[in-house]
């Protein structure tokens, strides 16, 4: 599953790169496709705005209750809306885990890969 | 069978009707719904059909060459590629005109109406006009983002000829093109919901060939084109050549 997206990711920055040219709204540099780490958290806020939606989510750190957030940016909601993703998909409360390609710089957050919800049902960023 | 025989006389006639050396023929779509209605039936919204899904099905990528680049053109790519920032004016909501704006991952329509054919694209909300009144190209056009777009029909195909493209218009991330880059698509159904484009790009200075590309669009009758505002959340502008995902909080928009 995981290599699976990995792979949609690789093709489309290959193809913003590559004989598709222009492909992308932005370069995917800054994210190491490398790593995927996972996080489980509750909601802040969903973003289901162009050109990326974004989520939002606090994170327990073990210590007294707190949390810390990151942020997600995944696809628009253009694309998602068309393959099972909806602006209510996710809403502030829901405890949700986020599997992730992290940004390289180490600030909390990446681009999202999948998200299961509380239910166990999984939804792809890219698929 | 019969839409090709009736369109057939239309097309001798424009093509009597071009003036010598002209580039590609002038307009042949005839001037009514009833010439229309004669036409293959391009009209619909498409998805680029590496990532479609559904009924009309997924396709792979096309093994096309990659661009071959003059020397200058090699050395101006390579200095963009080793100043490690590989972002555009993109990442700033400038749409990429033409090319890239037909290699979007979002769907595009396409309208065959008397005297013109337009394509919409769902991303960064663009609109390509191409005129197949049978008028030629503007004698000193306008550099614009999608270019100055003439069409004409050539049987079951459609073909577009665009010039006048803007230094802004991205022919390949990192490489400026010229004044003199020329672009002519052949549009074709290759099946009944599967739409044909292919794309010979021009610009003797900078490309040491023509590059010559093949996309296939996957037709959705099911999709509705939706708004696209990249300006709406966009948190990946650049300036300075500084690219970074801004990841301020802030209430959703």
């Amino acid at each position: 599953m995981k290599a699976r997206l990995t792979t949609a990711v690789a093709a489309l920055a290959l193809a913003a790169g590559a004989a598709a040219p222009a492909l992308a709204h932005h370069s995917f540099a800054m994210f190491d496709f490398q790593a995927s780490k996972t996080v489980t958290g509750t909601v802040e806020q969903f973003d289901w705005t162009n050109p990326h939606t974004f989520i939002w989510l606090q994170v327990p750190t073990g210590a007294n209750g707190a949390t810390e957030r990151y942020g997600f940016e995944g696809m628009s909601p253009n694309y998602l809306g068309r393959r099972g993703w909806s602006k209510s998909t996710l809403k502030p409360g829901d405890k949700v885990t986020v599997t992730f390609h992290p940004l390289k710089d180490g600030s909390k957050g990446g681009t999202y890969q999948k998200v299961m919800l509380s239910d166990g049902k999984e939804l792809a960023n890219i698929g | 069978m019969s839409r090709l025989s009736l369109a057939g006389p239309l097309l001798i006639t424009a093509l009597l009707a071009a003036p010598a050396g002209a580039a590609t023929a002038p307009g042949n779509q005839g001037k009514s719904w009833a010439d229309i209605a004669k036409l293959p039936p391009i009209t619909g919204v498409y998805e680029t059909a590496r990532m479609s899904r559904g009924t009309a099905g997924n396709r792979p990528p096309a093994r096309d060459a990659p661009p071959e680049f003059t020397p200058k053109a090699q050395a101006e790519l390579a200095a963009y590629k080793a100043r490690g920032n590989q972002d555009t004016d993109a990442a700033n909501c400038l749409p990429p005109g033409m090319p890239g704006i037909m290699t979007q991952p979002y769907p595009i329509q396409l309208l065959v109406t008397p005297g013109e054919v337009t394509i919409i694209q769902e991303a960064y909300m663009q609109v390509r006009h191409v005129h197949t009144d049978g008028r030629d190209h503007s004698a000193d056009p306008d550099l614009t983002f999608n270019g100055d777009s003439i069409g004409h029909w050539e049987g079951d195909t459609l073909v577009i000829d665009t010039v006048g493209l803007a230094p802004q218009a991205v022919l390949q991330q990192g490489v400026t093109h010229s004044k003199n880059e020329h672009i002519v698509e052949r549009y074709r159904l290759s099946e009944p919901n599967m739409l044909e484009v292919k794309t010979r790009i021009e610009d003797p200075g900078v490309l040491a060939k023509p590059w010559e590309t093949t996309a296939l669009y996957a037709r959705h009758p099911e999709y509705s084109l939706a708004e696209y505002i990249c300006e709406q959340n966009n948190r990946n502008s650049f300036e300075n050549g500084k690219a970074g995902l801004n990841l301020e909080f802030k209430k959703a928009p």
